[in-house]
């Protein structure tokens, strides 16, 4: 699952196989690729069968737009940024929010909760539940970004380029939906402290 | 937030911790190779219905042709020297001709409006 280890073969080699036409060309770009997509669209749309379908419609559309790549952009980013247009004209059409309503009133506790034990924190499954949880419950956005933030270790600027968005924006979501998290995370050591 | 500042912050480790192990589904094992079938399929549809309007271009060329030559040979002797040295089969030959481009770009350009892309390369949905 190691983002060096799923990119092995250039991009340039991988669309000048899937173009040619042959058989597993294009099987390999998917295989390439599916991981992103996948996690890109599950954490947009959190549904396995509407997740699959879209998938498959996102795949379609690389293969239909493929040779109109131009290399401006890494693969990866391109076919994510259809992923991601896909994924928000899914919700768009069933007319569910793409963002936090209430992303600017969230509170802000950065500076908070900065002194634990990682170890005991990360052994401890109760906790990790319920910050599962809260990941599941961030609006669809935020959600995607700290997937890919962390999960699929791209950068701020490659997410800016998926999700068409300027870097500050992007920043900012992350940095929301960490203090979220963090709340929720300083609320269960408020918890475990009070109970000791 | 940049991945020097996530190391240095032990919240942004255990959030990371937290997301690599949030329950997140794989894709599905068969998901490449049914999708490169679907492509195939797609492609195998697309060669028909660009054999068929190229059948269909060429069925038009030819009756444009035929109808000129009919049009052509039907004339009487009277007419014909009415219309001497006009050059008819020249004009049906552009005609034709230009029927063929026209249909061409007409084609061509409903091929491009099925993968269009815009200037950031992304398909227009």
């Amino acid at each position: 699952m190691d983002k060096r280890e799923r990119q092995t073969i250039p991009d340039r080699q991988i669309v000048r196989d899937a173009l040619a036409g042959g058989a597993d060309g294009f099987a390999r770009l998917v295989e390439q690729h599916q991981h992103l997509v996948w996690h890109l669209v599950y954490r947009m749309v959190q549904h396995p069968e509407d997740c699959r379908e879209l998938c498959q419609d996102v795949f379609l559309r690389v293969h239909r737009n493929l040779h109109q790549f131009r290399f401006q952009s890494t693969l990866a980013t391109w076919i994510g940024r259809i992923a991601y247009h896909v994924s928000v004209r899914h919700l768009q059409r069933k007319r569910l929010p793409l963002a936090d309503a209430q992303e600017s009133a969230a509170p802000i506790v950065e500076d908070v909760a900065d002194d634990f034990d990682l170890a005991a924190v990360c052994a401890n499954d109760d906790l990790l539940a319920k910050l599962h949880l809260a990941l599941e419950r961030l609006a669809p956005i935020p959600r995607t970004m700290l997937t890919l933030y962390y999960l699929h270790e791209l950068s701020v600027s490659e997410i800016a380029s998926i999700m068409e968005k300027p870097e500050g924006t992007v920043k900012n979501a992350l940095f929301r939906a960490r203090a979220q998290l963090r709340e929720q995370f300083a609320q269960h050591l408020e918890i475990v402290h009070d109970k000791t | 937030m940049t991945k020097h500042k996530q190391s240095d912050d032990p919240f942004d480790a255990f959030l990371s911790h937290v997301v690599r192990t949030a329950p997140l589904p794989e894709p599905p094992q068969d998901m490449a190779h049914s999708i490169a079938q679907l492509t195939r399929d797609f492609d195998e549809d697309s060669r028909v219905e660009t054999l068929m309007a190229k059948t269909a271009i060429v069925a038009v060329i030819l009756a444009v042709i035929g109808f000129s030559i009919y049009a052509l040979t039907s004339v009487e002797a009277k007419t014909i020297a009415l219309f001497e040295g006009t050059p008819w089969a020249f004009i049906a030959t552009s005609g034709a001709l230009f029927c063929c481009v026209k249909l061409w770009e007409i084609g061509h350009a409903l091929v491009e409006r099925r993968g269009k892309t815009n200037s950031n390369g992304v398909a227009i949905l």
